[in-house]
Order: C-alpha cells, then structure tokens, then sequence
C-alpha cells in the first residue's frame, strides 16, 4: 500500500503546480518573442532584373531630376502624397547616381526628342499608402460619411495607422522601334514604414538604395574583372539582431 | 544573462521539495496502477531542417504528462505542452531572377499532443532510468515575417518522441531529467520537423 506524507504532497502539488504556472507564462509571453525594435527592421529591398540582358552593354543613361509621384501617375486626377522636398528628392536621385557611377555607367543630359538618347534611363519613383488598424473594446469611427459606434469584445481597445512608401528604382532601355515603348531591364524597391524623423527616413533610404545595388552585382557597364559573383548585404545593414 | 537566471531560479524551484522535504523519505514502491503527473521546463535544440530555419536554441518550452503503469515497469501516459522557437535576423533570399532583402523573423510554435510507452529500470526508490516512445501529432505554426509582410503556415504533423530520461525520487516526488527527440514528419507545404528536448521536471508518484 501507499503510504501518505500528506506534508510533503501538498509541497509537491504546489511545485508541480508552480512549475506549470511558470512554464505558462514563460511561454505565453514568449509566443512571438524579439518583435520589431525600430523602423529600419521593416524595411525590405527587392530587386529583379532581366537575366537574358547584357548589362556591360550599355554605358549612358539620363534621369529626370525629380522623383516621380506614382500615385498620381496612376491616377491624374491625385494630387500625389510625396512629402519630400525637392532637395530630399535630388539628394535620394544623387546617391542612385553615386551607385550607378560606381558600376561605371555614365550620366548624360537629355531632353525629349533628342535625338542621340542615352543607352537606357533611370526612373526613381515614389508611393505612399496609410494602413489603419483599428480593434478592440468601444470604438466609434467614421464610416462611409456617417459616424458610429461600435462593440469590440474579443480585445482590449486599440487603434493606429502607420505609413508606408515605396521608393522603386528602374532601369529601362528604349525600344529600337518605338519612342514610347520602354523595355525594363533592372528593377529595385525598397519598401518601408515611414517614421516620424525624416533624418532616419533619409538614412534609411540611402541605405537601403546602398543594398539595391550591392544585391544587384551583375549590375555593371564594363569591369567584368570585378564583376561579383554573389549578391552581398549592404555594409550598413549587417549584423541586425 | 537573463536566461541564466531563469534557469538558476527553475532549478532552486524546482528543488525546493527536495530541500524541505520530509525528514524521513519512506519506501515508495511502483505498482500497477500508479500514475504519476509530471511538469516540466525544456531547452530545445533545433536539428536538420529546423536548424535550416531557426539555428537558434529554444530556451522556452514546457510540458505536462501523465502516466500510468499497467506492470511494475511499463507506463502508458500522454503529453502536451508548448515550444517555441524563434530568430531574427537580416537575411538575403534569392529565387529566381528576384533577390529579398530584410529582417526576417521567423517563429515556430509547437505543441505537442502524443501518446507515449515507457519501460523504467530498477528500484523506484533509488535514481531509476526510463526509456521509451511517444507518438501523436504535433501542432506547429510556422511564422515567418520580413517587412510589412508575414507568411504563416498552421499544420498538424505526424510525429514520433523516442526519450530517456532518470528521476531521483524523494519520498513521493522526484526530480526528473530528461531527452526527448521530437520528429514531426512534413504537413501541408512544411517540411519535417527535428529538435532534440532536454528537460528537468517536477514528478509527483
């Protein structure tokens, strides 16, 4: 038969149970540990590119001196969302010069209808897009012109919005036949949340234009001697923990 | 050094019992039909493709088991509990004529619901090994997240648990040590899953 030690049990239901309750929390709190710690820890860079074409080919290329507002392309009726100045946008042009000069492609001025266009064109171009989250307990908002309230059970009452941009970089060569029909050899985009301190914003944009490029080895006009094999991580991005 | 402390005070928790435990330990001997309940911590160690996935160890995980001896030395039993496993860090994904770069964060969360055999060694009343199987399903999420994007896959994977593992009794409780490897076989667009558990628990006989 079992001897009882009564003592000693209720020690051990507390332990077990301690250990239980402990092993609970640790790994509730722990179900989605080391989230995101700053801005720049969302930014994403991604780039594509023709792999039929010789990029040693080509040497000059021209760019307008401003970004391009895709949100009022897409719609020209919009009066765009681009909240950067035209020195903020001349500077973001100049470091993608920096990096295509550095792979020795050659910037060359060009107005419409010149005659001797350059070997291909660099379109920098920019959108951005505001994301609203809204959930949890009572919560009155704006809908559709009206104005109502709401129940949320399931949750404690939260509400924020963040904006996004997207800065996308082409590389397109005019078609021998067609002076509007353009052939888009390289592509890149860097897509991210936008903070407050445009400092950081423009920290985070030269550096990840630095990483379009240094993923992009192929990238070059004609030194096939240095040519990379291997796409690398951008110098200021490395060792994000 | 977190970690370290956690450890040192899940340790001390967990042999408090055994400090302040009653002064005369009297003879416990197993019979058929005994259960016995046991909580426990782990650290986890990812292997195979897991560690292809997360190379990180996994310093959260628990579980809860019950067992029942139908002979002296044979226990049929159950476990549950929960594993996680995560990592962040900045990674470059090439696939096709695309290359992705960002943070990436990937997590997996385990839960395990298997049923379980063990055959144990000598005198319950002296350090007495154990070893066995476990086999069921496991629960895994696999969460990745780069930028403003996340990629989640839920699947219930098949899966095997051999284990070895010794509990020192003490009167009616015992600390217990053990190994466990988990193998969860590919479900949905996941691929099999290894890690290797190793816990210290708290046994009530």
């Amino acid at each position: 038969m079992r001897t009882s030690i009564p003592s000693g049990e209720r020690t051990g239901m507390r332990t077990l149970l301690g250990v239980l309750l402990l092993g609970l929390a640790l790994s509730l709190g722990a179900c989605y540990p080391g989230s995101v710690d700053n801005a720049a820890e969302l930014d994403l860079v991604l780039t594509n590119h023709d792999p039929d074409f010789d990029f040693t080919s080509i040497q000059t290329y021209a760019s307008p001196d401003s970004l391009i507002d895709i949100a009022a392309l897409l719609d020209p009726d919009s009066e765009g969302n681009i909240d950067l100045t035209k020195a903020q946008q001349q500077q973001i042009i100049a470091w993608i010069d920096a990096e295509l000069a550095s792979r020795g492609y050659q910037k060359v001025g060009y107005e419409q209808g010149d005659p001797n266009p350059p070997d291909f064109f660099m379109l920098p171009g920019v959108i951005k897009s505001t994301t609203v989250v809204v959930g949890g307990g009572w919560g009155c908002y704006p809908y559709w012109g009206w104005y109502g309230c709401g129940y949320y059970p399931w949750c404690c009452s939260y509400a924020y919005s963040y904006d996004s941009g997207t800065l996308l970089v082409n590389l397109v060569q005019p078609s021998a036949d067609s002076d509007t029909t353009y052939t888009v050899r390289w592509s890149g985009a860097l897509n991210g949340v936008i903070s407050t301190s445009v400092a950081d914003v423009m920290a985070r944009i030269e550096s990840g234009i630095g990483q379009m490029f240094a993923q992009s080895p192929y990238l070059t006009a004609n030194q096939p001697e240095s040519k990379q094999t291997d796409a690398v991580f951008h110098t200021a991005k490395r060792g994000v923990r | 050094m977190k970690r370290t402390i956690l450890v040192t005070a899940l340790v001390g928790l967990l042999l408090l019992p055994v400090l302040n435990g009653p002064a005369h330990a009297q003879r416990h001997v197993s019979y058929v039909g005994d259960n016995l309940w046991l909580g426990s911590y782990s650290v986890g160690f990812p292997m195979g493709d897991t560690k292809d996935y997360i190379g990180q160890t996994s310093w959260l995980g628990f579980a809860i088991e019950g067992r029942h001896f139908t002979t002296p030395n044979l226990t049929l039993g159950f476990l549950s509990g929960w594993t996680t496993f995560n990592d962040k860090s900045y990674r470059l994904t090439e696939e096709g004529t695309m290359t992705l770069s960002g943070v990436q964060a990937r997590y997996l969360n385990i839960f395990p619901l298997l049923a379980n055999v063990f055959y144990y060694l000598g005198d319950r009343d002296s350090a007495n090994f154990y070893f066995g199987l476990g086999a069921g399903t496991y629960w895994i999420e696999q969460r990745t997240e780069v930028g403003l994007w996340a990629a989640t896959e839920n699947n219930w994977h098949l899966g095997l648990a051999p284990e070895i593992g010794v509990a020192f009794p003490r009167g009616r409780t015992s600390i217990v040590v053990s190994a466990r490897y988990n193998y969860a076989f590919s479900a949905g667009n996941v691929g099999k899953e290894s890690w290797l558990s190793l816990g210290i628990g708290f046994q009530l006989n």
